[in-house]
């Protein structure tokens, strides 16, 4: 009974602890892993490249569960405060970054364009596609 | 194919208060105006006072540009007086084009938002959290710049950023600039310690044209930022030398200033401002009472009360603006 019990419990938070989306990258990309300091960066456009690529950050439209769960874990920045920063850039002749109105468009966004980086479920990533930081 | 659909997609962004308007990748439209009314104890006047039209965009993924335009107070009725005045004359606020060549060096060239400090990098009202600009704001150096800045990242992480910036010519509007100068250099360097706070130092020198000082500055600003709590403050010290007269003197301002967010549409802000010039012996400090008011972030609608060291001088000051 014990052993069933603690076999539940592992199982449990394997599946609590598991991550559920990534930050994609083309596949030919020579990035082969991010920080989250740095990918927070690449899409407030504080950070312009890693190594010599040239990056274009990619989000989903703002109503999408994933680009709310984007914002939350990976930007830690809540909607009005975000909006603020924009305004702010808008003013200094910064737009916000690429939107992408479905995964299947983020998807073939990011294999056709060199530089671009964007986020995923894990589950439709596919081998033209790499990751480069889980969330 | 799919690239032009997906381009065309990318442009087609609905219009948003705040945000400008996006034509396409190569032109950004947007502006911003305010209005203020001032009473003091013999006056009572009403301005409108910045009317602006800013366009930038893309030109390559190297090269983008910045332009706008402004005019400035655009129209003033003193009702003490029963006058009025119109300036419907524009000028060039910012004309620059960005060379962005790396995360260490990157070069923007023209007439720019001089790269010191805060409160000159967000200088219109409808950013601003008061209605007023402290005097260390537009007396202590050029606000803008024609000439070149060379700027990025010092390291891995980016949270030591630099400016190195030269100019050697007038401006390009002269008509247009608090301090007129044809000699501007200058080094900043800013370092962010965490997501809360952040500091930074300034130095160089400038020429005045009017008055033939040569000016030599050091400046200093922190920012702590946790919400609901915002406290910035930014000091600079000028030592002074004249040319005609070899006269010396000094200038030292600066200013402590604590906004509370009540909730994200409401805040509370108080200032206290510090300005002594020894060539004229005077000193002022500025105590500041303000609430601001935001139905959504790009309209601002703010109240402040001023008591100055010469009580005179007290005022209060209503102001309305919107960046659009």
């Amino acid at each position: 009974m014990l052993k069933t019990i603690l076999i539940i419990l592992i199982l449990t938070s394997i599946s609590v602890d598991a991550s559920k989306y990534a930050i994609v990258v083309n596949k030919h990309s020579d990035i082969t892993t991010l920080t989250a300091k740095q990918v927070k960066d690449i899409f407030l456009l504080k950070r312009h490249f890693i190594h010599d690529t040239r990056m274009i950050p990619v989000n989903t439209s703002s109503t999408n569960i994933l680009r709310k769960t984007f914002e939350h874990e990976i930007l830690k920045i809540n909607r009005d405060r975000l909006n603020q920063y924009w305004i702010k850039k808008h003013f200094h002749g910064i737009s916000p970054p690429l939107t992408q109105s479905s995964d299947t468009s983020m998807k073939l966004f990011i294999k056709k364009v060199h530089g671009s980086i964007g986020y995923l479920p894990i589950s439709k990533i596919d081998k033209d596609l790499k990751v480069v930081y889980e969330f | 194919m799919s690239l032009v659909v997906l381009s065309f997609s990318l442009c087609a962004n609905d219009y948003e208060l705040g945000h400008g308007y996006k034509v396409n990748d190569s032109l950004h439209i947007g502006g911003y105006f305010s209005t203020d009314y001032t009473f003091t104890n013999n006056n009572n006047q009403f301005e409108l006072d910045d009317v602006a039209i800013l366009a930038y965009g893309n030109l390559t993924p190297q090269f983008s540009y910045f332009f706008e335009l402004e005019a400035a107070p655009f129209y003033t009725k003193n009702f003490s007086e029963n006058l009025s005045q119109t300036n419907t004359k524009f000028h060039y606020e910012r004309v620059y084009l960005d060379y962005s060549h790396s995360e260490i060096l990157n070069v923007r060239v023209g007439k720019q938002i001089t790269p010191i400090g805060y409160w000159n990098l967000e200088p219109i009202n409808v950013l601003r959290d008061t209605s007023s600009n402290p005097l260390y704001s537009f007396k202590m150096f050029p606000k803008l710049l024609t000439g070149i800045d060379l700027y990025g990242y010092l390291d891995d992480k980016n949270t030591l950023n630099y400016h190195l910036f030269v100019q050697k010519n007038n401006d390009l509007d002269e008509d247009y600039i608090n301090i007129k100068n044809d000699s501007f250099i200058g080094l900043t360097l800013n370092y962010e310690w965490d997501e809360y706070l952040d500091f930074g130092t300034s130095l160089g020198q400038y020429k005045t044209k009017e008055t033939d000082d040569t000016v030599n500055f050091i400046q200093l600003n922190a920012r702590f930022n946790v919400y609901p709590w915002l406290i910035q403050t930014e000091f600079a010290y000028n030592d002074i030398d004249n040319t005609l007269t070899n006269d010396t003197s000094y200038q030292l301002s600066g200013y402590v200033q604590g906004k509370y967010d009540i909730t994200q549409k409401h805040a509370l802000i108080s200032r206290y401002e510090y300005y002594k010039d020894s060539k004229f012996d005077t000193t002022n400090q500025i105590a500041i009472f303000g609430y601001s008011y935001r139905p959504q972030y790009s309209i601002s609608i703010k109240a402040e009360y001023q008591i100055h060291s010469e009580s005179t001088h007290d005022k209060a000051i209503l102001s309305f603006s919107v960046l659009f």
